[in-house]
This record gives structure tokens, C-alpha cells and sequence, in this order.
């Protein structure tokens, strides 16, 4: 009789231990499907999320710089700034900078881009934009994605 | 305790043990139903994805598995799943007439799922037929002229079924309804159904 009660009162211990154990695993599962498929229901070709991109004063970025943030590439030259918004015409994926060739190259399908963000070789069939450039009210850079500006434009601070 | 009471339901309150041994069924049923249910749920998602016309069929397929996050995950996931599903219906028929269990009381049940795998065959080549490659074109292609020499009523099929006598559009919007609306709502119904009947025919009774 000692022994039954001894076990009866170890037993609910280690069952409340596997439930907690199987519900936890259970909500980690769940959680990871649920963010698998919000991701995949979360893409979208016309709305690449373009808010500006702040880069602080341009004091920072001396001649010959090249800074990536978000869906942006900053370029400066003797000449001034340039920003390329780095989204593929083709499929709308990232394409990314390669310092070695001064070349954009896209991950998904290839194309390539030069620094100002004009095509090379396709399967893209137009240029990357470029994106307006202005300084905020502290002085600091600031990219407008949304806002394209013509191919070989500078901007002077 | 209310949501146990359903899982109760599905088997009689008392069965002999070797019943429900996993020798005497080994869940092959259970497994092709499991796959179904992530057929259902994986599809719908691919559903978002996929237009049913010739270029919308190429460019969901190059995006699904190309650009969008998980698309090609969840797109291998669709075909292993039915590929693992054609696979475990021809098991459990198989397994079925090994063990005689077609005989009565359950003849009525054996021809539900004849009909079940017949569905299940269909959605299998339905499936293949909605990528619009070179390939899958060709098969459908195939299929057509093969119902075509059936006689009397062949041309009457060809275009119950593709919409003309020619694989082509209509056919992809045919195959495209039948493989998201049509087969897994009948299976559905149908699966519902057959297993009814197995508790109802006394599977845990009697020796299969």
C-alpha cells in the first residue's frame, strides 16, 4: 500500500511533465507553420514595402563609399551621391553588390547591373531606378525609394 | 470531458486486441486520410499562387518556386504528399484483398473505395497535368486521343473532359476545377461515408 501510494503520487508529476512537454512542442510547431505560411501569403510583386532610408550626415560617406541598407545602395564619386533602389525589374527579388566588379548580380535568375544600377544582361529587360536623395531638416541623407530620378543623376549636399 | 467524446465515438466502447493491432490494418487507411488532409491544406495554399491558363501556369510555378518565401516548400510538399497518397491507397487495396475483406458484409464499403481510388488516381493526374509543362502537356494530350478510341462513346468523353477534342485551355480549366473543387469534395463526401460504413459493418467484430 506504501509503495501504490508512493507511485500514485509520482506518476502525476511526471505525466503533468510530458503533457506540458507535448502541448509546448505542439505550440512551437504550430508557430513555425503559422509563420511558414504568413510568409508565403505575405508576398507581394506591387508593394516592396519603399519607406525613405535614413543614412545620417553625409559627412560619413567620403568619396568612393558604398552602403547598402534596406532596399538601397548608396554610391558617392567625385561628382556626388547616388542611390540605387535594389529591386530587379524581372521578378522583384534583391540583387546583390559585388565590390570586386562594381556589379549588382540578382540571386534569383542572374541579371546584372552596373553601379548606377543600368542593365547588363538580363533576363531583366530595364535598368534598376535610381532613388531621389535629400537632406532632412538635421542635415542628415535621406533615400526616397518611391521617388525615381533620371540615370546618371548626382546629388550635391 | 467534451472534446474526448468524439474520439470516443469513432471506435465502439469495447473491441478485441488483435482488432486493433497494427498488423491487421497497418493505418493505411488512416495514412492515406492524414495525407489527404495536408493535400487539402497544402493546395489551397498553392491556390493563392496558381491561374489556370497557359502563361498564368507557367509564371505561378516559376514564382512558387523561385521567388516567393516557402512556395517551393510547401509546392514539395503538395507533390510528395500525393505521390505518398497514391501510394498508400494502392497498399490498402491491396491489403484489403489480401485479407478477403472485400467479401460481405463489406462488399457495399469496397466499392466506395474502389471508387475512392479511382478519385485518388484522378487527382494524381490531374495534378500532374495543371504544371502545363512539355510533359504533363503531352500526357494529357495522350489521355485525350486514348478516350478519343473509345467506341461510341469517345468523342462524347473527349469533350466532357477537355472541352474539345484537342488538349488545351478549356481542358486546363477543366482539369483545374476538377483537381481543386470536384475530386476532393466527392472524395471527401466519400471518405466521410466509408468510414461510417467500416463501424457500421462491424470491422472490429468479426476476422477481415
Amino acid at each position: 500500500m506504501k509503495n501504490k501510494s508512493k507511485l500514485s503520487q509520482l506518476l502525476p508529476g511526471r505525466r503533468k511533465f510530458f503533457v506540458t512537454l507535448g502541448w509546448s512542442l505542439l505550440g512551437f510547431a504550430f508557430t513555425g507553420m503559422a509563420w511558414i505560411i504568413g510568409r508565403f501569403l505575405s508576398y507581394s510583386q506591387n508593394d516592396p514595402g519603399l519607406e525613405p532610408v535614413h543614412f545620417g550626415p553625409p559627412e560619413k560617406y567620403p568619396v568612393d563609399t558604398t552602403v547598402t541598407r534596406g532596399k538601397v545602395a548608396l554610391f558617392r564619386d567625385q561628382a556626388g551621391f547616388w542611390a540605387v533602389t535594389t529591386i530587379c525589374p524581372h521578378l522583384g527579388c534583391k540583387p546583390l553588390f559585388e565590390s570586386e566588379g562594381r556589379v549588382f548580380v540578382c540571386p534569383c535568375h542572374g541579371s546584372r547591373f552596373d553601379c548606377e544600377g543600368r542593365l547588363l544582361n538580363g533576363p531583366a529587360e530595364k535598368p534598376m531606378a535610381l532613388a531621389m536623395l535629400n537632406l532632412d531638416p538635421h542635415g542628415n541623407l535621406v533615400v526616397y525609394p518611391k521617388k525615381a530620378v533620371p540615370p546618371g543623376h548626382r546629388f550635391k549636399p | 470531458m467534451k472534446q474526448k467524446s468524439f474520439i470516443d465515438h469513432i471506435h465502439p466502447a469495447r473491441l478485441p486486441e488483435e482488432r486493433i493491432r497494427i498488423s491487421s490494418s497497418f493505418c493505411l487507411g488512416g495514412a492515406a486520410f492524414f495525407l489527404f488532409i495536408m493535400l487539402c491544406m497544402t493546395g489551397l495554399l498553392l491556390s493563392v499562387y496558381y491561374i489556370p491558363t497557359p502563361d498564368g501556369a507557367i509564371a505561378g510555378l516559376h514564382d512558387l518556386d523561385q521567388v516567393i518565401p516557402f512556395g517551393r516548400l510547401i509546392r514539395s510538399f503538395h507533390f510528395w504528399a500525393g505521390q505518398l497518397m497514391v501510394i498508400a491507397v494502392l497498399l490498402h487495396t491491396v491489403r484489403i484483398v489480401a485479407a478477403g475483406a472485400y467479401l460481405p458484409p463489406r462488399h457495399f464499403n469496397w466499392l466506395i473505395g474502389l471508387v475512392l481510388m479511382v478519385l485518388t488516381l484522378g487527382l494524381d493526374f490531374s495534378g500532374y497535368v495543371l504544371r502545363w509543362d512539355s510533359r504533363s502537356f503531352r500526357a494529357a494530350q495522350v489521355i485525350s486521343q486514348l478516350l478519343g478510341q473509345i467506341p461510341l462513346m469517345g468523342p462524347a468523353l473527349q469533350k466532357i473532359l477537355f472541352g474539345g477534342s484537342q488538349m488545351a485551355e478549356p481542358g486546363l480549366l477543366r482539369f483545374y476545377i476538377f483537381h481543386c473543387l470536384g475530386g476532393p469534395g466527392l472524395s471527401f463526401i466519400l471518405i466521410m461515408y466509408h468510414f461510417w460504413r467500416v463501424r457500421k459493418d462491424g470491422r472490429f467484430k468479426k476476422a477481415l
